[in-house]
């Protein structure tokens, strides 16, 4: 008969923890061969957060413990392994609070906001509907397309309206924006959630020009470009705000029409009506505004080019069929699709967390070596409830209500001046764990010498 | 004994001192986000477009000038370095040569063809083939020469006000015509026609009116001098000599059985120590941090411990062969960072954002770094120990034994810094992000080392490994650190693409690699089949 104690012993042999060691050494080395082909979240899918990682580490905590109590009862040469074995115990339990408890997640604030959400990197798949005003939840599911084999299984949500099936998922994939005229049969052209219109313009002199789209997200609702100190409009009325501003309106099918405004002037200094191929003069610095497309109904459409590994221009995608007709969803983008009484918002987007209190990004100041463009320093001044202003700064992070928040990054404009502070913020239960067995380790590497000597 | 080190001590500090004429080695320059000797600067510009710091036997800081003075005569010179076969091809130039004239580049209808693919790629921020790398920095040296002959990129004097210096083209007066003057007497010192004293007098009046401008700025340019006598002395190339002399006394003391030659071997070592500390002091003391902040520097910093753990390792033990491998680690490492500034970058740089807190950088890179130090001295000493092995076991018996001893206490030191360097690096990370681990390669890599030595000091306790699979191990094991180490950067880094492998040496790295690896097969099976016939 074999008894526990005998188990334990084969457990605890040394022979069996090299060839764990090894195999957990293997393991991680392929996390970062796919890591260095692909990217981090595919190695964490594919390996790190894998059945692979997990046996070994299983094994590891099981010839770990095994060992333990195989030598037991301990005497004083032991201290250096009982130590170490212990630290490293105590850092794999901290790592399993972390993930299942912790929070790891990401917040951007522009410059003079309040952000009251975090948004962490696990994607979900989320679809609103609107009956006439009423916004409804209708769908909620996490999801993690390189694990499941969309292919092979897709998710599926059935509606009154129809079937949404995902059935398909690409990675890494570069999207293009395309605005094409509504088509006659939309049935959103009846719906209460009118479209918008939308205008492909160029604004040029001799040195300098743009070609940009502007979309409404609805009809009436306001869409704007900026151009530094000039602004151009799709909709909306004037603000005086100290820009100069061109303000298209959609009055039909095949027109629109326009006012100039000066900075800081409340009546237009001129205005007239524009086609598609017009163009008029902005009466200012020589530029000419020029109406390149004019769609009154416009519809937006991703187009998407595969790759098979990520760049910084990549982003995950993933196709919904709705009767009978494919979308693209570019991930944290929201889909509408029509139906004759309802509108659907599909989205695929990164859970967002409400914090229950907000940040204000007062000021993000970013310190270069001197004469050049290398950052030496970058730092938020935030404001924060109860406590008032704070800096967030690279390695010195801010403690509120149990929360951590770090400088992470940053966003910049066109022009390099930044507009906007990316922080990290964490919460992490596993942390005087990690702490713990971190000093049982050092302590184990200390006896170790210790010992030897004598 | 004592002639021989006098001889040396004239030899060395006879170097150091400043020659006439050499003023303008001592110029402080505004460049790359600190202030350097104008010296340091035309030797990194002339490395960048030559690929060399000298220039058919003259000096960066004389070519450089004369690329201001007179761009027109360097047209038809070769000048620039060009290595990489596809873009030779794409210029329809020979590539026999290793240097080409600007005329043949950049005058050519192709380059602007290149220069615009080369931009359509970097738009779409994919990672850069070795072609496209090849034509960045050809894009690049020829930015730099375009750049310094127009006087735009030698910023000389500090701004009244802001931070950024002003260039030689933006220079007003009176430090314009300071400057003419200088470039007079240059000029004239060039051509023979007058001696050095006087574009020493001019340089000294530039940098008299130049701090004039703005003093408080100024102050930075207290280094310059000692970074001039640094560059000029070049501490590292005299530390690996001694360490070659003492390897050299080392071998002869075996050979001709005089035991006396070992006091030689501990005097060379140790004067090729210091040496190398002072190198490395006089880094701290330049760039204000500790120096292990790129390759170049793990690089030193890494020979540096090698030989110092030998050297205690050896006071102990007294076995010769472990003081002999850390020499060898010492001028190996030594050499290589010296010879390779593609790969192993020697300038200062500025640290990036995050690392500017010395006190974690010194608390985790360095203790990890220096694991790498004692896990080199074991693979050196594997190596020895192999010889011996293909020699016959059984003549070397004692040898063998006292070398396994040293590659345990080695790969113990090693365990010992690069566990808690880890350790280290996880508390840093989760005190700067809030994560104790992120699964980066590099410190994935740093983990598989730790691990890697741990399954050999358990296996050592099996029967698994004795005195052979010891030295194997050793031998093997290096090439975790070699991949933690190197590999992250230039074999990951690249993508692990196949056009990535011709980047930053892989392939003499992986000579390296696949040689110690035959070498531990064929011995192993050797030694197996004298075991047989023994038996």
């Amino acid at each position: 008969m074999i008894s526990a104690k005998k188990i334990i012993h084969g457990l605890a042999s040394l022979k069996l923890a090299v060839v764990v060691i090894l195999y957990i050494c293997i393991v991680i080395g392929v996390g970062t061969v796919v890591e260095s082909r692909l990217d981090a979240v595919a190695a964490k899918a594919y390996v790190y957060d894998s059945i692979w990682m997990y046996l070994g580490l299983g094994a590891l905590s099981l010839s770990l413990i095994s060992v333990m109590v195989d030598r037991w009862p301990w005497k004083k040469r032991h201290t250096s392994f009982v130590l170490a074995h212990i630290g490293i115990i105590t850092l794999l339990i901290g790592s399993v609070l972390t993930m299942k408890y912790g929070l790891d997640g990401s917040m951007m604030i522009g410059t003079g906001e309040t952000q009251r959400s975090v948004s962490v990197p696990k994607p979900q798949i989320l679809i609103y509907a609107s009956f006439g005003d009423r916004l409804s939840k209708v769908f909620e599911m996490p999801v993690n397309f390189f694990k499941t084999d969309l292919k092979k299984q897709p998710l599926i949500f059935n509606s009154d309206a129809g079937e949404f099936r995902f059935s398909e998922f690409k990675p890494y994939v570069i999207p293009e924006r395309k605005i094409i005229p509504a088509d006659e049969s939309n049935p959103a052209l009846k719906s209460s959630l009118n479209l918008g219109a939308g205008v492909r313009f160029q604004i040029s002199n001799g040195q300098f020009q743009q070609i940009d789209w502007m979309v409404q997200r609805k009809a009436g609702l306001g869409a704007q470009q900026d151009f530094g100190p000039l602004r151009v409009r799709l909709g909306g009325s004037h603000v005086e705000d100290g820009h100069n501003e061109v303000i298209l309106t959609p009055i039909s099918k095949d027109e629109m029409s326009y006012q100039i405004y000066s900075k800081d002037q409340k009546e237009a200094r001129s205005h007239g009506r524009v086609k598609e191929g017009d163009g008029f003069d902005l009466g200012w610095m020589g530029l000419k505004l020029k109406v390149l497309r004019y769609h009154f109904k416009a519809q937006e459409k991703w187009e998407i080019q595969d790759r098979e590994s990520p760049t910084p221009l990549t982003v995950s995608a993933v196709k919904l069929t709705f009767k009978g007709e494919d979308h693209w969803i570019i991930l944290n983008d929201t889909l509408r699709i029509f139906t004759e009484t309802t509108a659907y918002f599909v989205s695929y987007v990164h859970q967002s967390i409400d914090l229950g209190f907000g940040l204000t990004l007062k000021e993000f100041i970013k310190e270069n070596y001197a004469g050049t463009q290398k950052a030496m320093e970058y730092k938020s001044s935030v404001d924060v409830p109860d406590l008032g202003l704070r800096e967030i700064k690279m390695n010195e992070p801010l403690e509120y209500k149990g929360l951590t928040f770090y400088q992470a990054s940053f966003q910049e404009d066109n022009f390099g001046k930044p507009i906007a502070t990316i922080l990290t913020v964490n919460y992490d239960p596993g942390r005087p764990f990690k702490y713990f067995g971190s000093l049982m380790m050092f302590f184990g590497i200390v006896f170790l010498f210790y010992y030897r000597k004598r | 004994m004592k002639k021989l080190i006098l001889l040396l001590a004239i030899m060395l500090t006879g170097q150091a001192f400043a020659k006439e004429g050499e003023g303008l080695r001592y110029l402080p320059v505004q460049d790359g986000g600190r202030i350097k000797p104008y010296d340091t600067f035309a030797r990194e510009m002339l490395q960048l477009v030559h690929g060399k710091t000298t220039y058919q036997g003259r000096e960066a800081f004389e070519i450089i000038f004369t690329w201001m003075l007179a761009p027109q005569d360097w047209q038809d010179r070769d000048l620039f370095e060009v290595r990489n076969k596809e873009v030779l091809k794409q210029l329809k130039l020979n590539d026999e040569k290793r240097w080409y004239t600007a005329k043949e580049i950049f005058d050519n209808e192709t380059f602007q063809l290149l220069r615009s693919e080369l931009r359509t790629k970097q738009e779409a921020k994919e990672k850069l083939t070795p072609y496209l790398q090849a034509l960045q920095r050809l894009e690049n040296q020829f930015g730099v020469f375009q750049e310094l002959a127009a006087g735009r990129l030698l910023r000389v004097a500090p701004p009244k006000k802001d931070s950024t210096w002003v260039s030689v083209v933006d220079l007003q007066e009176p430090l314009r015509s300071a400057f003419l003057d200088m470039t007079k007497s240059f000029i004239a010192h060039i051509g023979a026609s007058s001696g050095g004293a006087d574009l020493d007098l001019s340089v000294q009046k530039f940098k008299d009116l130049a701090r004039a401008e703005n003093p408080s700025l100024y102050e930075a340019t207290s280094k310059v001098d000692a970074e001039v006598a640094y560059n000029i002395f070049h501490p590292f190339r005299w530390a690996y000599l001694f360490y070659l002399v003492s390897a050299v006394i080392m071998l002869i003391s075996w050979i001709s059985r005089k035991d006396f030659l070992i006091k030689g071997v501990w005097l060379f070592t140790v004067i090729g120590f210091c040496l190398h500390v002072y190198g490395f002091s006089v880094r701290i003391y330049l760039a204000g941090r500790p120096p292990v902040s790129n390759m170049y520097e793990t690089v030193v910093w890494v020979a540096f411990g090698a030989v110092l753990f030998s050297m205690i390792l050896e006071s102990i033990y007294k076995y010769r062969f472990i003081i002999f491998a850390g020499t060898l680690v010492g001028l190996f490492a030594l050499v290589i960072a010296d010879s390779a500034p593609a790969v192993l970058d020697p300038s200062l740089q500025p640290l990036e954002a995050v690392l500017r807190s010395n006190y974690w950088l010194i608390i985790h890179v360095m203790p990890i770094t220096i694991s790498y130090a004692a896990f080199f001295l074991a693979f050196v000493l594997g190596d020895i120990g192999l010889i011996y092995y293909f020699k016959g076991e059984e003549k070397y018996r004692s040898q063998l034994k006292a070398i396994v001893l040293a590659i345990y206490r080695a790969i113990q030191i090693g365990v010992v810094f690069i566990a808690p360097g880890i350790v280290l690096g996880g508390l840093w990370a989760d005190v700067s992000w809030g994560r104790f681990w992120g699964w980066d390669p590099k410190e994935t890599w740093a983990l598989i080392v730790l691990l890697g030595y741990m399954a050999v000091l358990h296996g050592r306790m099996t029967t698994w490994i004795r005195d052979f699979g010891m030295i194997a191990s050793a031998v093997i094991g290096f090439n975790l650190v070699i991949m933690a180490w190197y590999g992250v950067n230039f074999i990951l880094g690249a993508g692990l693409h196949s056009y990535g492998w011709s980047a930053g040496g892989v392939e003499y790295v992986a000579v390296f690699v696949v040689v110690h690896l035959l070498a531990v097969l064929y011995v192993g099976i050797l030694n197996k089949n004298r075991g047989k016939k023994l038996s």
